[in-house]
């Protein structure tokens, strides 16, 4: 290509237009798009708050098992690790077909838990109660939103995810328990 | 964390000239602030352009759109990371080219799923049917007739003025491939335009 062609054809891309209109309006799926982000994010927190307190909460009643096996260990305060209990304003949304079989499995679990609750300090069962509470209200949140919207699968994903996070906070508490 | 949309440098070129800092204007701080109807001002202000560089990246109007959209999403969702370093306008530019570029690499890993071939400028297919030497053809219809990786080069040079490194970083290619695209892309273009 010798200069001159360049130059035209710079020429030629400098008279292009900036600015190309889509031939429709695409804001109205733009915004069902952000919408739905936003709802995501919504769980995601709820889910977040709930997975990382439910470690602390697992780290915390271990803990406690160790300071009661060895006198001396400091037994963490619930104060650390529990904030304060948000009031319930509504009653929660019934829960739906599929969570049946996680509802079966913490029945089993929380029969195991119960059985132990006996040998919990009040403020390791309090540390316990303060957290499952929280992945119970994260349940709820995510279990809202799968009903507003149940076409969204990474909703239905969280779902699943937040309920695994209970379970596994009841099953660590029960084994740590049975260790005793 | 941060993205290539972030680090990249803004580059001088005719038709991006460098941009001093501008602040973060009134009404992008409350899009970040999740004002919704700001964020929907910011999209009309900027749709015709954006539009624009998604049609010439992808030479497909559907294609086109989709990556629109793509892109006011990610913009909304990345809207807390612009800090007002350059004019929003450019910021939204990189945002859509990430889109149009993360989706191409898609479509080349699936490609590549498929076909098996270490080639991948077999991928760009055949030059495109050429007009009759006759005919006359507009631009950006020539553009669009382009194959994908002459075309992407040559719109990210000619027209967004990224650099050939920029380029080889982005596309993931070496600089000597991005020089040989723009190349190709030039000498397919001086064949189909008549002045």
């Amino acid at each position: 290509m010798t200069d001159r062609e360049r130059d035209s054809l710079r020429e030629r891309v400098d008279r292009l237009p900036r600015e190309v209109p889509p031939a429709r309006d695409l804001w109205p799926d733009v915004a069902r798009a952000i919408e739905a982000s936003r709802r995501r994010a919504r769980v995601y927190r709820a889910v977040a708050m709930a997975s990382t307190l439910a470690a602390a909460a697992a780290i915390a009643l271990f803990v406690g098992v160790a300071g009661r096996r060895t006198p001396g260990h400091l037994a963490v305060s619930p104060s650390v690790s529990t904030p304060a209990p948000t009031p319930v304003v509504a009653a929660p949304p019934p829960p739906l077909p599929e969570e049946n079989a996680y509802q079966g499995a913490e029945r089993l679990l929380d029969a195991e838990l119960d059985e132990r609750r006996a040998s919990l300090k009040p403020a390791q069962a309090a540390v316990l109660d303060d957290n499952l509470r929280i992945v119970d209200r994260a349940i709820e949140t995510t279990r809202a939103e799968v009903r507003e919207h149940p076409e969204d699968p990474e909703l239905r994903a969280e779902l699943d995810r937040v309920w695994e996070d209970k379970l596994d906070l009841i099953r660590q508490a029960t084994e740590l328990y049975s260790e005793m | 964390m941060t993205t290539w949309v972030d680090t990249l440098p803004m580059t001088e070129s005719p038709a991006r000239p460098q941009q001093a800092p501008v602040g973060i204007p009134a009404r992008v701080r409350a899009a970040q602030d999740g004002d919704a109807a700001a964020f929907e001002a910011i999209y009309r202000e900027n749709v015709g352009r954006v539009h624009a560089l998604c049609l010439r990246m992808t030479g497909n109007p559907r294609e086109a759109e989709a990556m629109t959209q793509e892109a006011f999403v990610r913009a909304w969702q990345r809207l807390g990371q612009f800090r007002g370093e350059s004019a929003l306008s450019t910021w939204l530019n990189h945002v859509a080219v990430s889109v149009v570029l993360t989706s191409r690499r898609a479509t080349l890993r699936r490609l590549r799923r498929v076909e098996t071939t270490d080639d991948l400028a077999r991928l760009d297919g055949p030059d495109p049917v050429r007009p009759q030497p006759d005919s006359r053809i507009d631009l950006e219809r020539a553009i669009a007739l382009l194959p994908d990786g002459a075309r992407i080069v040559f719109v990210l040079f000619e027209i967004e003025g990224y650099t050939h490194a920029e380029i080889a970083r982005e596309l993931g290619i070496a600089e000597n491939t991005s020089k040989a695209q723009l190349h190709r892309a030039r000498g397919l273009l001086r064949e189909v335009l008549h002045d």
